[in-house]
């Protein structure tokens, strides 16, 4: 269907005053809806210009940077350390996984080598950040398209895992747990408790909310055959994680780059088939049951003792608890918080798998303390990319679906 | 087959399987929600609230002013102004100290960073105020705060570890330092 | 400079290959690979020592590790700093060091700059194996400017050293072994030495640091501007360190500026002056007879109006200006062009009129510069100096530092005609070095260089060359000489003619000779003459155009050089050019767009003159203080209290400025930007390091403004439009490389002195001075000459408001030789009562070894002590 064909006017001639034909007396053409950035449903300040021809989507134009905070100008601002907290801000909803994918970046820029059971401690974290990240986006996303309910079950199970993280470092989004070398601090045996009571609780509660979506024929009109896009164009964009999976791309960087304890787990990484927003629900809902299981089996196969940071005097930050009687690491607590470590120079990419997509932090060093330059490549930004070639064609409506199907965080698209 | 789908397509079959779901839930009533203010979270104990400046059991400061927590801080909260001890001298401490709380991450860096454990995080919360000037706070005020979310206080650090012994002390027999 | 080939050797350091000079150390030679090799002890400016053990590096073909800052490069020698041996070693050392450091980084300066902490960091192991309690030293006072704190320290000696080898202090002494090694002060008391800071800026560790600015600032919050001292005419580059507006402390790099990082007190201490709470923060002016704060708008428009009514009324002969040669060229310069072109007048000066003017007026008249012909760097290699009037240690710590670097480390052979005599003392004393040394008073140096010159002649020592290209000249001089007896010479300065004839064979035969004239002699009245005679020395003994020799008049304040060159003295323009020569007056006039005033200049002292007689009406005085410097006699507060306006621009109420009746605020030279010229030629950039003070403007500004109000506006936008503009009139004038390059004499100039120059004033600066007076050691019981000279801590009245100067040296004191303390029966600390003609004052006695039998010694920087006359 060609929608350039179906723009018309129509005239109506007057026999007795043939003059009258070039007078337009109907006239359409395309409406300018500007959405956002105060719309509920644009998963913070978003704006997108669509272009309407009655209620199909023409083109949309997404209009960025409302949230712009110039957080990487601010890394190269401060030492590498100092940046963790900025990163929580990133993806405010998942900050574990944003401090994750910094960490990494800056640990394979310095060559570090994280403690096995530091490994073990982050890759769990990371999947519970998966599960809640998952977890928000189905509430949220079913609430867009008008499913209430979902929203409260699936986050009534979150507040589960935000309180478990609240034990773990001391606030609930907020974390910056995840240190260079290692991790802030180690699981006490009350947290891996509670962890494990969660992982039982966790899958009937799965089934719970596909009870209320899978079946339901609203739920199923909205999604299927929604925001379809192939695998080749899905490449093409950039898009990465479920957003790339749900078209059948097999790739996932904790398969394909095996950082962290994932090698050492067995999953499955879900793949779709049509590429459509459906698909890609059902993806995430998957890999949510997949990471309940790499979760069960890292706290089977973690070291039950062992270091949680790694010990580079000149990178990592030393225990606390040596800092009062030694002077070696005094003066490495001295040094690192007052002028952070001489990186050497060059530059690095580093891309994580985030529960949204390939998460990665580009840093360029010209020596000394502090980034010459740092990008963060945040998938957010990249799926808003392919926006304007998924929604054309399609309802207004559903441009609400395809803000949802990319699990959008503006503090992450505009950083 | 065909009937069977028909029937639960006429029915609404799918959202009364949804439905029981909800009424199930209804029968097991068990609230989730906490009614704040009335009701409070319990917080733990690692949790990263307000600010605080501690003291040691003797009841003096343990900061010594040595502006660590503010290179550590990321958005520049902290202000230290370090100087001698009035009629202590070569003793050093925070002459003033202040916290600008309206751009605190609570990322705890500082606390990390602190190298004689001055700073602790509390539980405290509820820090809202009309008046955002209220919460650039002073040395007196973030003490008041160790102090009421603190009561157990450490022993002096040369007391704990004497490989501190010589730390930070007065010498009495000298002049002090001109101002 | 000699380009003789400097023999090379090739090594390779850590695969890298490298071509450096003989001799050179490997650590050096690791430096220019971009190799650091850790080290404590190692300083280039000291001899190497290789107490610390952390340089050690690995080098084929020795069986051990060797120390890099001791060993010589050889040829083919292959060097590894970064093996695991070498590794381990520097492990080994560092837990060691660190095994009795205690942990209080937290508390100390030094941290986040710390040598210790560095190489710790990049070097150390994790953990110490040492669980023993640390070592303590117990506290004991210093000083009141030099924090030590002993349990840091790393006992490298470097500090011991630097005292001992560069300033030749030896105030520090290592005490007690091994690891109780302590460094301290030999004698009981606080220390008391020269404060050069030295200690503070070399260590490697927190053990020393400074009291001045303790625990105000960590390193990493300063900001930092490099600008110049402006305390004496060495011109030392100094750098600022700034928190948030607040000046914090003054360091030199190693190796920054013409002083190379070493710095004296007043430049180390001395920084708080700028920021002084007694600043002007506001102009002022006068109403009911009252001084009163007042709008920059008010004060300029009273100025203008007053300045156009007396011009109106008296004409512009009838004012008169006055500038301090602390003020950059730029000041200077806008000033002089102030007066000629808005006011009109011709009558300006400077304080370079107190001495430094005689200098240059000697060098232009004999050989056609105005500037020295020689560098600091030709003092280090000259091989004999000879030092007139200096107290070099006193006015010019800087290049005191290159005579004794001179001296010690080149071997030069010092001369030395001063009024001190060699003794041990808490500071350093130039004279201890000399190898012939002439003590006098002050008023004889003109009789002692006579007699230098008469030994020249009657040893046969004049240059041959010379003798027979200018017969007439050496002929006059001869005959000159002749008529002053030795018996008279030898009785009126003390010296014997032996000792004379002895000091002029040792400088007439050492190949580069350069002459120091300090401000003994050109302060003294026939201070002109004195360098007119040495500067006949220099020619009779064929010196003066040789390379590496040369006359250097040492100037006292930072900029008395670029006064004299600004035109801002009586009988100079700009360049500097003579005021009645017409092709410089044509060319000044092209560039200004303007006619130069016709009509003479007025000295200083001529125009105090002139305003006491009512021929002056009107004074421009910009932060110059003649009511406080100028001796009693010259009654300048009566000739100033004539004025009928007055306009200083000042940055404290001086005693002048509180005559004034317009007091405009003035920035320091922390507060703007410019260039000042050294003693030695060299010109370099101020920055500014924090905002003005108050409503303080730089006097460039200020009167800039005044004359947009007069009508004749001289605008620039910044100061470095002026020297763009001082540079079109002077070609080259400005920053030129590191170091100078200094002039030639001019052989016109010379041989035109040699044909008739000469002979106007022979007869007068020929003749002994002082003749016919009382025999010397015939004083009065009790009476003594009174020398008023600087001292180190202070300079001029500006010092007198920095705090750490005040903690060294607080007021003015009495210097008695202690044998006539003895004879009078007073002691160190004595309050005495001391009267001349000039009036009495009450001050306290100190016995000082360096000051001769008969002489006391009073410094000249205190405003209460107002007994500034040279006379007994």
């Amino acid at each position: 269907m060609k929608l350039e064909d179906q723009r018309t006017t129509v005239y109506k001639v007057d026999p007795e005053h043939p003059e009258s034909a070039t007078l337009p007396t109907l006239r359409t053409e395309e409406l300018l809806l500007n959405m956002g950035p105060q719309h509920p449903s644009t998963h913070g300040v978003l704006k997108v210009i669509l272009e309407l021809e009655g209620e199909r989507i023409v083109k949309a134009t997404p209009v960025m940077g409302f949230l712009h905070r110039g957080v990487e100008k601010l890394a190269e601002d401060g030492t590498y350390h100092q940046f963790i907290p900025h990163t929580d801000r990133l993806d405010y909803v998942c900050a574990m996984y944003n401090n994750f994918a910094y960490c990494r970046a800056v640990e394979k820029l310095m060559n570090i080598t994280v403690p096995e059971r530091a490994e073990y401690l982050r890759t769990i974290v990371a999947e519970v950040q998966r599960i809640i990240g998952h977890q928000f986006w189905l509430g949220t996303q079913a609430l867009d398209i008008g499913a209430m309910t979902v929203f409260f079950y699936t986050f009534r199970d979150r507040e589960i895992l935000l309180d478990w993280f609240d034990e773990l470092c001391g606030a609930r989004l907020t974390t910056s747990w995840y240190r260079i070398g290692g991790v802030e601090r180690d699981f006490t045996p009350s947290l891996i408790e509670k962890l494990r009571r969660f992982l039982d609780y966790f899958p009937p509660k799965i089934d719970e909310y596909v009870v209320f979506l899978e079946k339901n024929r609203i739920w199923l009109a909205r999604t299927k055959g929604v925001a379809v896009i192939s695998a080749e164009d899905a490449i093409s964009f950039g898009l990465s994680g479920p957003t790339l999976r749900g078209s059948g791309v097999d790739y996932d960087l904790r398969k394909y780059d095996g950082y962290a304890a994932y090698p050492r787990c067995e999953f499955s990484v879900p793949v779709g088939k049509n590429g459509d927003t459906y698909d890609r629900y059902w993806i995430r809902v998957q890999e949510m049951r997949e990471s309940v299981k790499i979760v069960r089996q890292c706290l089977d196969q973690m070291p039950a003792e062992g270091p949680i940071m790694a010990d580079v005097p000149s990178v990592t930050l030393p225990p606390k608890e040596r800092v009062f009687t030694n002077l070696d690491s005094m003066i490495q607590q001295f040094k690192l918080f007052s002028q952070g470590f001489d990186a050497p120079r060059g530059e690095i990419y580093c891309g994580t798998e985030a529960h949204k997509g390939e998460l990665g932090f580009y840093i360029v060093s010209a020596g000394g303390g502090k980034p010459y330059r740092l990008k963060i490549r945040a998938p957010s930004f990249i799926h808003m990319g392919a926006f304007d070639h998924m929604s054309r064609g399609y309802m207004i409506a559903d441009a609400v679906t395809i803000f949802g199907t990319y699990d959008i965080v503006m503090g992450e698209c505009d950083r | 087959m065909k009937f069977k789908a028909w029937l639960k397509t006429i029915i609404f079959y799918e959202i009364l399987i949804g439905m029981k779901a909800t009424l199930m839930h209804l029968l097991h009533y068990k609230p989730i929600t906490l009614q704040y203010p009335h009701e409070k979270r319990i917080l733990p104990d690692s949790y990263r609230g307000m600010l605080a400046l501690l003291r040691y059991d003797d009841g003096t400061e343990k900061c010594v002013g040595c502006d660590l927590c503010e290179a550590a801080c990321p958005s520049r909260v902290i202000k230290v102004i370090s100087a001698e001890v009035p009629d202590e001298p070569t003793k050093r401490f925070a002459k003033e100290y202040y916290m600008d709380m309206t751009r605190c991450l609570f990322c705890g860096l500082c606390v990390q960073a602190c190298p004689v454990d001055a700073l602790g995080m509390t539980r405290e919360y509820e820090w809202a105020v009309y008046d955002k000037r209220q919460l650039l706070l002073n040395k007196g005020q973030l003490l008041a705060i160790g102090d009421r979310s603190y009561p157990v206080r450490e022993k002096r650090l040369e007391l704990q570890h004497p490989n501190v012994a010589f730390f930070n002390v007065a010498f009495k027999h000298l002049p002090p330092k001109e101002s | 400079m000699a380009t003789t080939a400097v023999e090379t050797v090739r090594l390779t350091i850590d695969g890298v290959p490298v071509t450096v000079p003989k001799g050179t150390l490997v650590i050096e030679a690791a430096r220019q690979t971009g190799v650091m090799i850790p080290h404590f002890c190692y300083h280039p400016k000291l001899k190497w020592d290789a107490n610390c053990r952390m340089c050690l590096v690995e080098i084929e073909k020795m069986p051990k590790l060797q120390t890099s800052c001791s060993t010589p490069v050889a040829e083919g020698m292959v060097v590894r700093t970064a093996t695991a041996v070498v590794n381990e070693a520097h492990k080994s050392v560092l837990e060691f060091i660190l095994a009795n450091h205690p942990l209080d980084c937290p508390v100390c300066d030094q941290g986040g700059r710390c040598d210790l902490q560095d190489f710790s960091h990049e070097y150390t192991p994790t953990t110490s194996r040492f669980i023993e309690v640390k070592r303590v030293f117990e506290k004991e006072y210093f000083s009141p400017l030099i924090e030590t704190q002993m349990n840091r320290c790393v006992q490298c000696l470097r500090c011991v050293r630097y005292c001992d080898e560069v300033m030749d202090v030896k105030a520090l002494a290592p005490v007690g072994r091994g690891t109780m090694t302590e460094i301290k002060h030999f004698t009981h008391h606080e220390l008391d030495c020269e404060f050069c800071g030295g200690c503070v800026q070399i260590c490697p560790v927190g053990a020393f640091t400074s009291r001045l600015s303790m625990y105000e600032f960590r390193p990493w919050m300063l900001k930092r501007a490099d600008t110049i001292c402006t305390y004496c005419g060495d011109g030392c580059q100094i750098t600022i360190q700034t928190k948030e507006n607040e000046l914090i402390e003054v360091m030199s790099a190693h190796g920054a500026g013409r002083n190379n990082g070493d710095l004296c007190a007043r430049g180390f201490f001395g920084y708080h002056a700028t920021t002084h709470p007694d600043r002007l923060q506001h102009p002022l002016i006068r109403r009911n007879g009252q001084l009163i704060q007042t709008t920059w708008e008010e004060a300029l428009e009273h100025v203008a109006e007053t300045f156009t009514r007396l011009k109106l009324q008296h004409g512009p002969a009838a004012f008169g200006g006055l500038i301090a040669s602390r003020c950059t060229n730029e000041d200077l310069y806008v000033f002089q062009k102030f007066m000629r072109l808005a006011i009109g007048s011709n009558r300006i000066d400077s304080s370079a009129r107190y001495g430094h003017i005689n200098g240059v007026r000697a060098l232009r008249r004999v050989q056609g510069t105005h500037r020295w012909t020689v560098t600091f760097e030709d003092i280090v290699s000259a091989d004999a100096l000879l030092l007139v009037g200096t107290s070099l240690t006193e006015t010019n710590p800087i290049t005191g530092l290159k005579v004794k670097e001179a001296v010690k480390k080149q071997g030069a052979i010092l001369l030395t005609i001063e009024s001190l005599v060699p003794a041990v003392g808490t500071i350093s004393n130039i004279t201890n070095l000399a190898t012939h040394h002439v003590s006098a008073h002050p008023e004889q140096f003109g009789n002692i260089v006579l007699g230098l010159i008469k030994a020249v002649i009657e040893e046969g020592l004049v240059d041959q060359a010379l003798a027979q290209r200018a017969t007439s000249y050496v002929q006059a001089i001869s005959e000159a000489v002749r008529a002053c007896p030795w018996p008279v010479i030898e009785n009126a300065t003390g010296a014997t003619s032996s000792t004379l004839k002895e000091t002029a064979r040792t400088f007439a035969r050492a190949a580069r000779t350069i002459i120091l004239v300090g401000q003994g002699v050109l302060r003294a009245p026939g201070g002109y003459g004195i360098v007119m005679n040495l500067l006949d020395l220099l020619l009779l003994t064929g010196k003066h155009d040789q390379p590496g020799c040369g006359l250097a008049p040492l100037a006292e304040e930072n900029n008395d050089q670029g006064a004299v060159e600004m035109g801002t003295v009586a009988e100079f323009l700009p360049g500097p050019s003579d005021l009645n020569d017409r092709p410089a007056r044509e060319r000044i006039a092209g560039l200004w767009k303007e006619e130069l005033p016709q009509g003479a200049g007025s000295t200083l002292i001529k125009m105090l003159e002139e305003a006491r007689t009512g021929k002056i009406k009107a004074m421009l005085i910009v932060g110059e203080n003649p009511v406080g410097s100028l001796p009693t006699g010259a009654r300048a507060k009566e000739a100033l209290e004539q004025l009928e306006f007055l306009v200083c621009q000042e940055l404290f109420l001086t005693e002048t400025a509180a005559l004034a009746h317009v007091v405009l605020p003035a920035c320091s030279y922390a507060e703007k930007d410019g260039t000042v010229t050294n003693t030695e030629g060299h010109v370099q950039q101020v920055r500014q390091a924090i905002e003005p003070i108050g409503e303080s403007r730089p006097d460039w500004q200020i009167l800039s403004a005044l004359s947009g109000l007069l009508g004749y506006p001289l605008e620039y936008g910044e100061s470095r439009e002026i020297l763009k503009e001082i540079r079109s009139l002077i070609p080259g004038y400005g920053l030129l490389g590191p170091a100078p390059t200094p002039p030639r004499p001019d052989q016109t100039v010379v041989d035109r002195y040699l044909r008739e120059g000469y002979t106007e004033d022979l007869a007068s600066r020929y003749s002994l001075a002082g003749e016919g007076q009382a025999e010397r050691g015939s004083r009065k019981e009790g009476s003594f000459a009174l020398v008023v000279g600087q001292t180190l801590f202070h300079s001029g009245k500006l010092s007198t408001r920095a705090k750490g100067l005040l903690q060294i040296q607080a007021a003015g004191f009495l210097g008695l030789n202690p044998a006539n303390a003895q004879e009078i029966g007073v002691t160190e600390g004595d309050r005495v009562r001391i009267s001349n003609e000039q009036g009495e004052m009450t001050t306290t006695v100190k016995l000082l070894d360096r000051v001769p039998e008969g002489l006391a010694l009073f410094p000249e920087h205190f405003a209460e002590d107002r007994l500034t006359d040279q006379r007994r």
